[in-house]
């Protein structure tokens, strides 16, 4: 077995961002303060078309950037795993015919193309708001049972385009794209636990759902909107406390670490208060998390790479630091990892 | 109203939205309209506020001040108890 390593980590986030009394929120119900204090976001960022920012677009200058910033050849690129939790995707920057909207292919295929990745083996994943974890797991497999040596992994959410301006939901979530590169390591990093499990039992109450518009205001036709159910906010909380917790403590068994030798944990970003409870539960004091939803909303699956980002440039992970990467996705699924972290490159 | 209910009491209408009133200790709370959501917030705070772990599955026990109240106090006992010995 090879150990692997956490090489370089890059984020690409919207340039427009919006404020909770944004005009775009006009055709909301109206929020109880209860409603902004359990999510806690004040701003979020949301692709702007005009500007050419889209899923394709910053997955593209966020793999390029990192590629550049590693002197790594593109053709040096062994594997390429992406997810887009949106299921439309907007743009092939050119290497389709076709350049409307399209379901397929997904985003690994064009980004490949785009890019020159001419020997990456290349697929989509899609564990929403856990896909970055999904894809730092698949693609360690492989270079930890020594099949590659190089691997690039992308999340890049275009969730904007399918949030319903008339519900409340639309205020959670937020566009964003972040791309890491996996080596074989050198040293002492690697990944030394991972852990993950699933539970359907309340599937439907946060779907993509094909629907009308919750309120008037907006065109009256039947679109792909994120669904959040009217009971489903209190429903989560009867679950996704606990069972992020009980991933962590899996993945922490297999990786043989006590959560006190933990140096840092990142989180998922869903709310503040979730976040609270999930450190409490497996013994993370607070100057051991960050918290990032308050300025960039629910990136989906960028909040935990974001959030790590934001940790290794503000000196919260140490060069040989153990980190613990935890978060749910809906569906259910739940997932954690432990990594000892060696130089990682953030740009 | 022991040292606790104060505390739990402002916790919960804060986080339930209600109007500033007494809450009965063994009033029932979900009728005053604390869901699971309200819940976790009061957790989170009590959490916050005593340096302590509320048990999951202890969730369900929580159904009036009283009952958080007790719940706490045991838990801030253990937890100074485990300080002594230590």
């Amino acid at each position: 077995m090879h150990r692997v390593k956490l090489a370089s980590i890059t984020c690409e986030l919207p340039t427009k961002k919006l404020a909770n009394d944004d005009p775009i929120f006009r055709h909301l119900p109206e929020m109880s303060s209860r409603w902004w204090r359990f999510w806690g976001i004040e701003t979020r960022g949301h692709f702007c078309p005009k500007r050419g920012e889209n899923e394709f677009s910053a997955a593209r200058t966020a793999v390029n950037r990192l590629l550049h910033k590693n002197d790594t050849d593109p053709e040096d690129v062994d594997l390429l795993v992406c997810s887009a939790s949106s299921p439309i995707l907007t743009d092939s920057g050119g290497t389709l015919p076709n350049t409307g909207p399209r379901l397929y292919p997904r985003l690994s295929r064009v980004l490949k193309d785009s890019l020159n990745l001419k020997n990456a083996l290349a697929w989509d994943s899609q564990m929403e708001c856990a896909s970055f974890l999904l894809n730092m797991k698949l693609a360690s497999c492989f270079i930890q049972q020594g099949k590659i040596k190089t691997a690039v992994i992308v999340c890049s959410e275009y969730v904007s385009n399918i949030l319903d301006p008339t519900a409340r939901s639309s205020t959670i979530f937020a566009d964003g794209c972040a791309a890491a590169l996996l080596t074989r390591s050198g040293d002492f990093s690697d990944l030394l636990g991972s852990a993950q499990h699933s539970n359907a039992d309340h599937y439907e109450i946060a779907t993509g759902k094909w629907r009308f518009p919750e309120r008037e205001g907006v065109e009256d036709r039947v679109k792909l909107y994120f669904t959040l159910l009217e009971e489903g906010q209190s429903t989560m909380q009867e679950f996704v406390p606990e069972n992020v917790p009980i991933a962590v403590n899996n993945a922490l068994n297999n990786a043989g670490i006590e959560s006190s030798q933990v140096d840092h944990f990142v989180f998922h970003q869903p709310s503040p208060l979730l976040v609270q409870a999930w450190a409490s539960s497996v013994g993370c004091p607070e100057h051991k998390y960050l918290q990032t939803m308050k300025n960039n909303g629910v990136m989906v699956s960028v909040s935990i790479p974001y959030t790590l980002h934001a940790a290794l440039n503000t000196g919260k992970i140490p060069k040989d630091g153990i980190v613990v990467l935890a978060g749910a996705s809906t569906g259910w699924g739940f997932a954690a990892q432990v990594w000892r972290m060696g130089n990682v490159v953030t740009c | 109203m022991n040292e606790y209910h104060k505390i739990i009491q402002e916790y919960v209408i804060e986080a339930a939205e209600l109007d500033e009133r007494d809450i009965a200790p063994d009033e029932d709370l979900i009728a005053l309209g604390v869901d699971s959501l309200a819940g976790l917030e009061i957790t989170v705070n009590l959490e916050k506020q005593y340096g302590i772990k509320i048990p999951p599955s202890r969730y369900e026990e929580m159904t009036s001040i009283a009952a958080i109240s007790a719940i706490v106090e045991q838990l801030v006992a253990e937890k100074n108890h485990m300080a002594e010995l230590a």
